[in-house]
C-alpha cells in the first residue's frame, strides 16, 4: 500500500515539473521546497497510518490467535501450553478432608498445518499431542470371550489428529467442510488457543458435560448471510458404553477407539450472529443423536439413548472490555437402561461410576479487562474473572442425583503478553461444592502458552 | 514378569556354567542339578476348582439367601433379636466371599461382581442424602445406584452404626427407611453372587446361554483362557499371591501409616462392625483352602501344596508353615484387650503385632514369588 502511494506522489510531481518548464529559478526553487515540505508531510502521515495499521493487525492477532499478513497458499501454525497448578484434592469418594497437592502438565502441543489448493479447496491439518504425548487406545475384539475391550499399549506414544478437514468455498454465502471437523457445541471449541481463553486451564464447567474440543468424522454445511451464519453437521455419534457420573456424555467421544462406531449419526445446529472470536457475537447450538446404537456391545440397552444438548453463548467486546459467557444444558434419554447396562457388560469396568443424570447443565461468565492503558505499560496486561458452574448428574430417573459433582467456582487472575506469540497466566480460584459436608476449595495455577504462525 | 526373569536367570546359569566347563580342560564335569518334576496336576485342579472355588461361591450364595431372609425378617419384625441375627448373617455371609479373594480370576472379575459386592469405601454422603429423601426403596431401583451406596458395607453401615464409639446398634437406632433399604440391597446382592455362581457352573457368558460354564474352561484345558494345566496353576498362584499383597501392603499398610502420627482410619475395611480382622484372617485362611485343597476342618484332599511338594518337599511345609503363622500374626493383633484393627493402629502396642503381621504375610508373599511360583518352569507336564 505504501508502494502505491509513492508511486502516485511521484507521478504527481513529475507532471507538475513538466508543466512549469518555462518558470524562472527562483520560482522553481520555491516550489521544489514547498514539494519537499509536502512530501515531508505525507511521509509523516503515511508513518503514523502504518503504526496504526501495524497495532490494528496486533490487536486482531491476540484477539483471534491468527496471523493474517501471511500471503501464501500454505501456513503452519502452532500452539501449546504448560501449567502449574497446586490445588485440594480428594483421596476417594467419601474423603472429605481435601489434601493439598501441586502438578504441573505439559497440557498439550499443536501444530496444524494449512493449504490451499485454489481459492476453493483447502486442507487442514491438527495434530495434537497431549501431556507430553504417552497413551494407549482401545479395541473391542468381539471374538474373545464375550467380548473384551483391549488396551493397545503399542499405540502408546499416541498423536490425537484433532482435525483432518478438506474445506470447499462455493461462494461467499456457503463453504463445506468434510472429514474429521470440529463439532461446534460450547465455546471451546471456538476458543481453544491458550491466546483465545483467559483462564489458565480452558472451561472446566463445559468438560465436565462435553468434549471439549469436540471432534467428529463428518460434514459442515456453513451458510453466512449478512452477519449470521448458520451450520449444519452430520456426524459420528457418541458411545453410551463410556458414559460416566461425573462428566456424564464426555467420556463418550469415541477418540479411545480405534476404529469409531457409525452407526448412530448426530444431527448439529448453530446459528450465530456477529463472530465470537473477535468478541462481538451471541449464538445459540443444539445437538441431538442417539448412543445405543455405537455400544460395542449392542445388544445391552432398550432404548435409544438420545441425547439432547442445547446451548447459548455470547461474547461482547467495548474498548478495553470484553465479556463471554455460556450456558449448556442436556437431557438424555433411556439413562437408567444405560446405567444399568455399564454396571453389568463384562469386562467394561465403570466401577463405581455407571449412574448417569438424565439432564445435567453447565454455564460460565467471564469479564476481563486490557489494564494496559490504565497501568501505561508497554504490553496487554488483562485481568479477569470467572464464574462457573456444572452439573453433570442435576437429574436421574431412579433415586437421587448426588451432589458431589455439583461445584462452582470463582477465579480471579491476569495474563501478560511480553510478546504477541507467549502468554503468561495467574489465577486464583474458589470452589464451591454443592455436598454440604465438603468445604470450599481453593486453587492456584500459573500457565505459559505460545502460539506462532509461519 | 518374574516367570521370565527366572527363565532368564536359568538361561545365564547354564550359558556360564557352560563357559566355565569350556575354559579349564582338567575341572570336573559340572554336575547339573536335576530341578525337573513331573506331578499329575488333573486331580489337584478338578478338586480346586469343584470343592474349593465352586463350593465357595456356592457357600456365599447359600450365605447370600440366609442374610437377604434375616434382613426380610427385620423389616417384618424389628426386634433387637432380628437384628442381631441379621448382624451375624451379613458376618456368616462375609467368610466365604473374603476366603474367596484368594482366587479373583474369571467371571468375579470379568462380570465385575467385586465392586458390586464390596465396594469401600463406603459414599456415606449419598446414603445419608438418599434416606433423607426418599420415601421408600425397591431392589429394581437401588440396582441402578452407584455401586458405593450398595453391597457389603452399605449393608455394614446400616446394621451396625458408624463403628466410631461401638459396633453395636440397637433396633431403636435403626429407621423403617433404612431396614427397608438393607433388605432391598441384601436383594441386589443376592442377584450378584447368583450370576457369579451360574457363571461357575451354568455360562460364563451371561448373555449367551451356550457359552461353557467357567469351570470347564479350568477342567478341562486347551481352550482360548487356559491353553495347557500349566496356566491354571499360575492363575492359582497368582491369585494367592495377589490376595497376600493386597492384605499385608494394602488392607493392613494403607491404614497403618508410617508412623502413630500418620494413621489414617478412613481406610481401615469393615470398620463398622469391628470386622476387619476377621476379613484379613479370611483372606489368608483362603490362601491356605487353595493351597491345601480343601477348606479348614475337611479331610485331606490335593491341592498346590501337593504340587510343591512334588518339585521340594522342605519347600511344601515350609510354605504351609508360613501361611500357620501369617494368619496367627494377624489374629494376634487384637491382643489380650481383644482390641478392633482401627483402635489397634492407633496403639503403640499393638502397632508392634501390626508390624509383626505385615512381616509374616512379605515373607509369604516372597516364598510364593522367588520360590514357588518359579516351581512352574521346572515342571514336566
Amino acid at each position: 500500500m505504501k508502494r502505491l502511494f509513492v508511486s502516485i506522489l511521484v507521478y504527481g510531481l513529475c507532471s507538475f515539473n513538466n508543466q512549469s518548464v518555462a518558470a524562472t529559478q527562483s520560482e522553481l526553487e520555491l516550489a521544489l521546497e514547498k514539494q519537499q515540505q509536502q512530501l515531508a508531510l505525507i511521509e509523516k502521515q503515511l508513518a503514523t497510518l502504518k503504526a496504526d495499521s501495524l497495532k490494528a493487525s496486533e490487536n486482531k492477532q491476540l484477539n483471534t490467535g491468527q496471523d493474517f499478513d501471511v500471503k501464501k497458499n500454505w501456513q503452519i501454525n502452532s500452539y501449546g501450553s504448560v501449567l502449574y497448578k497446586s490445588e485440594d484434592v480428594y483421596q476417594n469418594i467419601q474423603d472429605t478432608n481435601p489434601e493439598r497437592r501441586a502438578t504441573t502438565d505439559l497440557e498439550r502441543v499443536v501444530l496444524e498445518f494449512v493449504y490451499d489448493f485454489d481459492p476453493k479447496w483447502q486442507v487442514e491439518i491438527e495434530l495434537e499431542y497431549e501431556h507430553g504425548g504417552t497413551g494407549s487406545t482401545l479395541e473391542y475384539d468381539g471374538f474373545e470371550e464375550f467380548g473384551e475391550f483391549e488396551t493397545e499399549v503399542e499405540a502408546g506414544g499416541e498423536i490425537i489428529v484433532e482435525k483432518m478437514q478438506a474445506q470447499y468455498i462455493a461462494n461467499k454465502y456457503f463453504t463445506m467442510k468434510m472429514g474429521h471437523i470440529f463439532v461446534p457445541v460450547g465455546l471451546g471449541t471456538d476458543l481453544h488457543k491458550p491466546t483465545q481463553y483467559v483462564s489458565t486451564q480452558r472451561y472446566w464447567s463445559e468438560a465436565t458435560l462435553i468434549p471439549q474440543v469436540w471432534h467428529e468424522t463428518g460434514v459442515n454445511l456453513i451458510s453466512k448471510w449478512n452477519g449470521f451464519t448458520a451450520q449444519t453437521l452430520i456426524t459420528t455419534g457418541l458411545n453410551s458404553e463410556f458414559f460416566r457420573t461425573y462428566n456424564w456424555i464426555a467420556t463418550g467421544h469415541q477418540r479411545r477407539f480405534e476404529t469409531v462406531n457409525a452407526d448412530d449419526l448426530a444431527f448439529t445446529l448453530r446459528l450465530d450472529y456477529g463472530d465470537i472470536k473477535v468478541g462481538k457475537g451471541i449464538g445459540v447450538s443444539f445437538y441431538t443423536g442417539d448412543t445405543s446404537g455405537n455400544r460395542n456391545n449392542d445388544t445391552k440397552v432398550d432404548g435409544d439413548g438420545n441425547l439432547t444438548i442445547i446451548g447459548l453463548h455470547g461474547a461482547y467486546s467495548y474498548e478495553n472490555w470484553l465479556v463471554r459467557g455460556q450456558y449448556l444444558f442436556g437431557s438424555l434419554d433411556d439413562s437408567e437402561a444405560i446405567t444399568n447396562a455399564n454396571k453389568t457388560t463384562p469386562g467394561l469396568k465403570p466401577g463405581n461410576f455407571s449412574q448417569l443424570g438424565s439432564e445435567a447443565e453447565s454455564a460460565f461468565v467471564e469479564l476481563s479487562y486490557n489494564s494496559q492503558d490504565l497501568f501505561n505499560v508497554s504490553k496487554p496486561l488483562y485481568l479477569y474473572t470467572i464464574y462457573e458452574y456444572a452439573n453433570p448428574i442435576k437429574k436421574v430417573e431412579q433415586g437421587l442425583a448426588t451432589d458431589r459433582f455439583n461445584t462452582q467456582s470463582i477465579a480471579l487472575g491476569m495474563n501478560y503478553y511480553p510478546i504477541k506469540n507467549i502468554v503468561l497466566k495467574t489465577q486464583a480460584a474458589q470452589t464451591k461444592h454443592a455436598q454440604s459436608n465438603l468445604d470450599d476449595s481453593t486453587s492456584f495455577s500459573l500457565s505459559m502458552g505460545y502460539f506462532f504462525s509461519i | 514378569m518374574i516367570f521370565k526373569k527366572s527363565l532368564l536367570a536359568a538361561a545365564i546359569s547354564a550359558l556360564v556354567l557352560t563357559a566355565c566347563g569350556g575354559s579349564s580342560s582338567d575341572a570336573e564335569t559340572p554336575t547339573v542339578v536335576e530341578t525337573n518334576f513331573s506331578f499329575e496336576a488333573t486331580e489337584m485342579i478338578t478338586n480346586l476348582t469343584n470343592d474349593v472355588i465352586v463350593a465357595g461361591y456356592q457357600n456365599l450364595n447359600d450365605g447370600a439367601a440366609d442374610f437377604l431372609l434375616a434382613t426380610q425378617n427385620l423389616v417384618n419384625t424389628p426386634t433387637d433379636k432380628n437384628l442381631a441375627l441379621a448382624q451375624q448373617a451379613w458376618k456368616d455371609v462375609r467368610v466365604p466371599w473374603e476366603q474367596g479373594e484368594s482366587h479373583i480370576f474369571g467371571p468375579v472379575d470379568a462380570l465385575s461382581i467385586d465392586p458390586h459386592l464390596d465396594t469401600w469405601p463406603l459414599n456415606t454422603s449419598d446414603l445419608e442424602a438418599l434416606l433423607a429423601s426418599q420415601a421408600s426403596f425397591s431392589a429394581d431401583e437401588l440396582k441402578t445406584f452407584n455401586d458405593d451406596v450398595q453391597g457389603f458395607h452399605t449393608m455394614e453401615f446400616l446394621l451396625f452404626g458408624d463403628g466410631v464409639e461401638d459396633n453395636e446398634k440397637s433396633i431403636d437406632e435403626m429407621t423403617t427407611l433404612e431396614s427397608e433399604y438393607l433388605s432391598a440391597a441384601a436383594e441386589v446382592f443376592k442377584t450378584y453372587t447368583q450370576s457369579l455362581l451360574d457363571a461357575w457352573i451354568v455360562a460364563n457368558d451371561p448373555n449367551d446361554a451356550n457359552s461353557p460354564a467357567y469351570k470347564d474352561l479350568l477342567l478341562t484345558t486347551n481352550n482360548d483362557i487356559y491353553a495347557s494345566q500349566l496356566g491354571v496353576v499360575e492363575e492359582l498362584i497368582n491369585g494367592m499371591i495377589g490376595i497376600i499383597d493386597e492384605v499385608g501392603n494394602g488392607k493392613i499398610a494403607e491404614p497403618f501409616g508410617s508412623n502413630i502420627d500418620n494413621i489414617d482410619t478412613s481406610k481401615v475395611e469393615s470398620q463398622y462392625s469391628w470386622n476387619s480382622l476377621a476379613d484379613f484372617t479370611d483372606n489368608i485362611r483362603g490362601v491356605q483352602n487353595v493351597y491345601r485343597g480343601e477348606f479348614s476342618g475337611q479331610a485331606d484332599k490335593a491341592g498346590i501344596i501337593d504340587f510343591v511338594n512334588a518339585a521340594d518337599a522342605d519347600l511344601a511345609t515350609r510354605v504351609d508353615t508360613e501361611i500357620m503363622d501369617a494368619i496367627a500374626a494377624i489374629e494376634a493383633i487384637a491382643g489380650e484387650s481383644d482390641l478392633p484393627f482401627r483402635q489397634a493402629i492407633n496403639d503403640a502396642d499393638a502397632r508392634v503385632r501390626i508390624q509383626a503381621a505385615i512381616d509374616a504375610l512379605s515373607t509369604l508373599q516372597t516364598s510364593f514369588e522367588n520360590d514357588v511360583l518359579t516351581k512352574l518352569q521346572d515342571w514336566q507336564q
